[in-house]
């Protein structure tokens, strides 16, 4: 028998989707975010730079991406429903721009720095990256 | 000193921190080398009211208004948080060392045990008292 002190939670998984001019990088990545590579915290956002990398499940390059091809078709059909109308307006955008998006999501069930970018909740912008971290379910 | 108390009575996660100086919000900032305004600078700014303006200051708490009541503060520290000896020893050895000490329940997740120390002292740096 196993008791658990403490509150018990589900897990949770986060939608995100980044847009970006170029591929995505760290120096662009740290600049969105506002913290230099030099931060004595700058650790915490390499963490999350990793894990966005590694968790874009979707990756659309839309300078070769075919025209015609409707933006839903980039998602399996089940994937739809996690992608909000303002997610869906920035890949109309992006599609427009010829951009490149990267979506996936954070899962809470990994790092305690994934699990707090997880449970957060924003929308920032600069002159070259979109990040999109509003789909928090928690 | 940053002291990881582990799990108090409502489940939290809690620390006492010391610090020779307290720092000012732009202090902080320019510290942990984020800009104002933005996600990182919002996330440190967050932290620093949480830090600062928002936990219990232990020794203006004690002379302020238990000083008459207990006459030590390893005293006001074991009766007021029934705090062990190995605890009360560590922070009542920097109380004169110290321009303040916090009793901090941090509000992020990531401010635990293993990597919540760290990152605290890496934002406080120099001031956290030795």
């Amino acid at each position: 028998m196993k008791i658990r002190s403490g509150f018990v939670t589900n897990s949770s998984s986060t939608s995100f989707l980044i847009i970006s001019k170029d591929d995505l990088n760290k120096s662009d990545f740290f600049k969105l975010m506002g913290v230099s590579a030099d931060s004595p915290i700058a650790d915490l956002f390499s963490q999350l730079y990793r894990d966005v990398l590694d968790s874009s499940s979707v990756k659309i390059d839309f300078r070769v991406a075919p025209k015609d091809m409707p933006i839903e078709r980039w998602f399996d059909r089940h994937r739809h429903g996690e992608l909000s109308p303002r997610m869906w307006e920035k890949l109309r955008e992006a599609r427009k721009r010829g951009l490149k998006a990267y979506f996936g999501s954070l899962d809470s069930e990994t790092s305690n720095i994934q699990t707090f970018f997880c449970t957060d909740s924003f929308e920032i912008e600069s002159d070259k990256v979109y990040f999109n971290g509003l789909e928090c379910v928690w | 000193m940053v002291l990881f108390l582990g799990r108090n009575e409502k489940q939290r996660e809690a620390f006492v921190i010391s610090l020779r100086r307290t720092v000012s919000e732009s202090v902080a900032l320019r510290r942990a080398k984020v800009q104002r305004g933005t996600y990182a600078g919002d996330l440190v700014s967050r932290f620093y009211d949480s830090l600062f303006r928002r936990s219990l200051e232990l020794k203006s708490d004690y002379v302020k208004y238990f000083a008459g009541e207990y006459s030590t503060f390893d005293t006001y520290l074991r009766r007021q948080f029934l705090w062990a000896p190995e605890v009360t020893n560590q922070v009542t050895a920097v109380f004169d060392r110290s321009q303040a000490i916090f009793y901090f329940e941090p509000t992020y997740s990531f401010i635990d045990e293993e990597y919540g120390q760290s990152f605290i002292e890496r934002v406080l740096g120099r001031n956290v008292t030795e």
